[in-house]
């Protein structure tokens, strides 16, 4: 929208706000003349007067907002249904264009003060008027508009100005609130009804007559025009009738009469059609008023020169109407006509494109037909011409089977060839598969090592950056505390070689051990098989009878039994021995140990650890 | 058997390619590419659509039937050849007659198969049923091609009732029709049926059992073709309203009829007369009934505009039904099925 545009909605806001009874000064005193002058405190005073005149005029009350700007303001905008944003900061920031868009939706939704004191005194005589006759137009808007109602509301209104059209667009008019009085009171014959009004009268009229027609049963267009002017004639004396009865008293001037029963002829007709078909109605009635004689005034009261040239004009009219209306039938009757042929063209239209299409299509399935049926035909020739000699059937026959021979031959000549192609051709494909799935392979195992590589290097660099921390760390140690590192390492190490010396000569003693073992158990064997034998043969001596050798056996298994507790205490002085040596040696340990926990060389240590643990702790802070 | 066009024997390999390894005598390259995009192994949809055990398929391109045999898992049974899974024989042919064909294609991909896939054997055996008409058990005539001919009309009658006679104004007033189904055996079973309702004019040339819409070639065989009967299994061909003025879904056993063509369709009392005659019960469940109880119905309904004809000096036009003042549906009816006999003298 253009400045211009933009200022003269500006100045058309300013005066309906006034119109509402907004104060439209600044805290200067000075009259804001454009909406960027608005500033938070005549915007929020001038939206809480809309809102409170909008409420009014729905029966709702908005006393209850305070001055101050209230919580609930963007409520009450979204109640009277306003449909963009609203907050505080439209009111605390105030934007050229939100004040425009608020104001404009407020002053169209709040109703002008009716009290005329509440008016400021700087409107003049031409508002006040219009008022009057909005106020006027909008009531007869929300009444029914039947006769009487009508006619006593121009008799008892004195603010009412004189009668003239209301026509839709001037209630149109009044609702916006930019009614043109000049307008009002323009003669009806000065306008001039548009090519809408007309069509829609026509259309309208001619539906009313047709319900008639079919009422009636009357087909034939001589019936139909008398019904049509049956219908007309009856229809004015109806009306004329009415307005006899209601306000025939009054019309003592012809010419006033004649004013006021064209604006009022234009109310008769049902409330359908009285906004679109009022001309060409009214003329209809005006054009048959000079027929109908109730209308017409008493001689006596006019004067007669007056009454002759009312005459002529009304004849006039009457003939111009009646040419009107003559020619408006003939277009009627042209077009019509035309729409039957147009109607009538696109049939045969559509039904020549069928046929054409159903035509093609048997064109089609004969061209198939006909090239079949030649091919047929002359191969049934050339069959009718040879079957005629039954050599040349023969040769036929031969010639056939030759030619099927030679086809086959060919056929599995070339069934070699082709098995070999397609099955190098299939073997390649499977190389190229095979090929793609390696190469695939190769690119994933690559894909994968790339991505080792990437690891590794950033484990190197990790570490790197790791040996680099702690040579640094190394570095940043005191001497002396290395020096007594490297001492503790020294020892460490020479107590590792020391042990491993140990478990060198703990292996070799205990493989002489192993080996010592196991020559006693061979010569435990071989005693046990010696002293078995021995048993045996005396024993067999013994059976004998020998008392000699009764003897010895008895001597021999003393003596074994001897053995045997010799061979246990043995064991039992072994074991005690062992027990001996294992406490023994458990002896030594606990007084080698200690030796060696010497609490002082502990506490000492345990000193140092801490001292270079505190060093460490504060150079770690100083790295942080 | 001088029908026979030719022969294409088809192989899946173990790479997954499917292509024509043979075709005697020989093949347009848009014959090969429609029996390719037909050939189960090639077209997924199809194969899903393709009920357990079914491995025979018949469709119309151009003016060939084209019957396709399809032998899965070969290598399993008697092939060396380790490199092929699957092989498929299909016949192009001038002749409508699925049972015929499917013994033929039976007995060649016995042959193929038992040579080893040696695809000059099919070759010997095709020339063998070609002039002689026999090969192996085969016996090109052993059949009765009036077989053929009759549709199960019983079936058609029993899942759309009443809205058969929509179908019989369809293909009486030369009218595209477009069938979909998901099962293609029921499919071709019934497209391959509906020509019965037009007996009269014996015209089996019309079907197009088995259709693409995506593929080119198919869709300019139906835009030459102009009248047609075509079967689809694509669920999103009824949005395509530039193929057809009639949609039948067999999956819902609906009847949809285009918008531009919905004043053909208007039903008369003629139809509702054909309709008390498809539901009676004398002729319910039998196809052949069936057929001929329509067949007289539609002569009666031509012996009129015959007579008509004879009685106005052999002429017929449109004038001369207007004069008759019929109503506006009736009168649409007679002269667009007097169009369709090539009965009108003037436009």
């Amino acid at each position: 929208m253009s400045r211009s545009n933009l200022s003269e909605v500006d100045s058309i806001i300013l005066v309906q706000l006034k119109q509402i009874g907004i104060d439209l000064r600044d805290n200067n005193g000075k009259e804001v003349t454009s909406l960027a002058q608005f500033d938070k405190v005549l915007l929020y005073r001038a939206a809480v007067a809309c809102v409170k005149s909008a409420g009014a005029s729905l029966q709702r009350s908005f006393d209850e907002i305070p001055d101050e700007i209230p919580g609930e303001m963007s409520q009450c905008f979204r109640e009277l249904g306003f449909r963009q944003q609203i907050s505080f900061d439209q009111f605390l920031y105030p934007t050229e264009k939100d004040v425009r868009a608020m104001l404009s939706w407020l002053a169209q939704q709040a109703k002008p003060a009716e009290d005329s004191e509440a008016q400021p005194e700087v409107l003049d005589t031409v508002h006040s008027t219009d008022r009057r006759v909005r106020d006027a137009l909008t009531h007869l808007n929300r009444t029914t508009w039947t006769m009487n109602p009508f006619l006593k509301f121009l008799k008892g209104n004195p603010h009412l100005p004189k009668p003239g059209r209301l026509v839709a667009r001037d209630l149109e008019f009044a609702r916006k609130g930019t009614f043109a009085t000049d307008v009002v009171q323009q003669s009806a014959r000065e306008f001039a009804s548009s090519v809408l009004e007309d069509n829609a009268a026509r259309l309208a009229h001619s539906a009313i007559l047709d319900d008639i027609y079919i009422q009636e049963d009357a087909m034939d267009a001589a019936s139909r025009k008398e019904a049509d002017q049956k219908r007309s004639a009856q229809l004015m004396k109806k009306v004329a009738d009415v307005l006899r009865s209601t306000h025939g008293a009054h019309s003592s001037d012809n010419t006033q009469q004649h004013v006021r029963m064209s604006n009022l002829s234009d109310l008769l007709l049902p409330p359908g059609a009285s906004i679109h078909s009022n001309f060409v109605n009214r003329i209809k009635f005006e054009t048959d008023q000079s027929v109908s004689t109730p209308l017409q005034p008493p001689a006596s009261t006019l004067n007669n020169s007056e009454s002759s040239s009312v005459e002529d004009n009304a004849s006039k009219q009457e003939q111009k109407e009646q040419e009107r209306l003559e020619e408006i039938e003939k277009y009627d009757s042209a077009i019509s006509k035309l729409t039957d042929a147009m109607h009538h063209f696109e049939t045969e239209s559509n039904r020549l494109e069928q046929a054409l299409k159903s035509h093609e299509s048997d064109l089609q399935l004969e061209k198939t037909k006909k090239t079949s049926l030649e091919s047929q035909y002359k191969v049934d020739g050339q069959v009718e011409s040879l079957l005629q000699d039954q050599n040349k059937i023969r040769e036929i026959q031969n010639i056939c089977e030759k030619s099927r021979q030679n086809l086959i031959k060919l056929g599995q000549e070339w069934e070699r060839h082709r098995t070999t192609f397609v099955n190098r051709i299939r073997q390649l494909k499977l190389d190229q598969a095979d090929k793609l799935a390696s190469t695939k392979d190769l690119l994933a195992r690559a894909k994968r090592n790339r991505e080792d590589m990437k690891k590794l290097i950033v484990e190197v660099k990790e570490k790197e950056a790791l040996v680099q921390a702690l040579e640094q760390e190394r570095n940043n140690i005191p001497q002396g505390a290395e020096q007594a590192r490297s001492q503790y390492i020294v020892r460490i190490m020479e107590i590792g070689k020391s042990v491993d010396k140990q478990k060198f000569e703990m292996n070799k003693i205990l493989l002489e051990n192993g080996q010592e073992h196991s020559q006693v158990v061979t010569l435990t064997q071989s005693l046990q098989r010696t002293f078995r034998e021995t048993e045996d043969l005396i024993y067999k001596e013994a059976q004998k009878g020998d008392e000699s050798s009764k003897q010895a056996y008895r001597h021999l298994s003393e003596m074994r039994n001897l053995f045997e507790g010799l061979i246990q205490g043995v064991n039992d002085t072994g074991n005690t021995l062992n027990l001996i040596r294992d406490l023994d040696n458990n002896i030594e340990d606990l007084s080698h140990d200690k030796a060696v926990l010497s609490i002082d060389q502990l506490v000492q240590d345990l000193n140092i650890i801490r001292n270079e643990n505190q060093q460490l702790i504060e150079q770690l802070k100083q790295f942080t | 058997m001088n029908s026979l066009e030719s022969v294409l024997v088809i192989e899946k390999d173990t790479n997954g390619d499917v292509d024509v390894v043979w075709a005697h005598p020989t093949v347009e390259d848009d014959q090969k590419d429609v029996v390719l995009q037909r050939f189960p192994l090639v077209n997924e949809a199809l194969l899903e659509s393709i009920g357990q055990g079914t491995n025979f398929l018949f469709s119309k391109y151009k003016d060939s039937y084209v019957y396709t045999f399809v032998q899965r898992n070969v290598v399993t049974n008697r092939v060396e050849n380790v490199k092929v899974t699957d092989v498929g024989i299909c016949v192009l042919s001038k002749e409508f007659f699925p049972e015929k064909h499917f013994d033929l294609l039976k007995v060649l991909t016995e042959i193929f198969i038992s040579s080893n896939l040696d695809a000059s054997k099919v070759q010997e055996a095709y020339l063998e049923v070609f002039c002689l008409g026999t090969v192996g058990s085969f016996n090109a005539d052993s059949y009765d091609a009036r077989k053929a001919k009759i549709g199960d009309l019983a079936s058609i009658v029993d899942a759309f009732k009443e809205e058969t006679v929509k179908i019989w104004t369809a293909l009486l007033l030369k009218k595209r029709v477009l069938v979909y189904s998901d099962d293609v055996e029921e499919l071709t079973k019934f497209v391959s049926s509906l020509p019965c309702l037009v007996w009269h004019r014996q015209h089996w040339d019309l079907m197009r059992p088995l259709v693409n819409l995506g593929n080119k070639n198919e869709t300019t065989d139906l835009n030459v073709v102009g009248t047609y009967v075509a079967g689809t299994i694509d669920s999103s061909a009824q949005n395509n309203t530039k193929y057809y003025d009639l949609f039948l879904d067999l999956s819902n056993h609906t009847v949809l009829v285009a918008e531009g063509s919905t004043a053909d369709f208007k039903l008369i009392k003629f139809h509702k007369e054909l309709a008390e005659v498809l539901m009676s019960p004398d002729v319910k469940g039998d196809s052949q009934k069936l057929i001929r109880a329509i067949a007289v119905k539609t002569k009666e309904l031509l012996a009129k505009l015959n007579t008509l004809k004879s009685n106005h000096s052999d002429q017929l036009t449109l004038e001369l039904l207007e004069n008759m003042n019929l109503n506006t549906d009736t009168l649409n009816f007679l002269y667009n099925t007097a169009l369709s006999e090539n009965m009108i003298t003037g436009a």
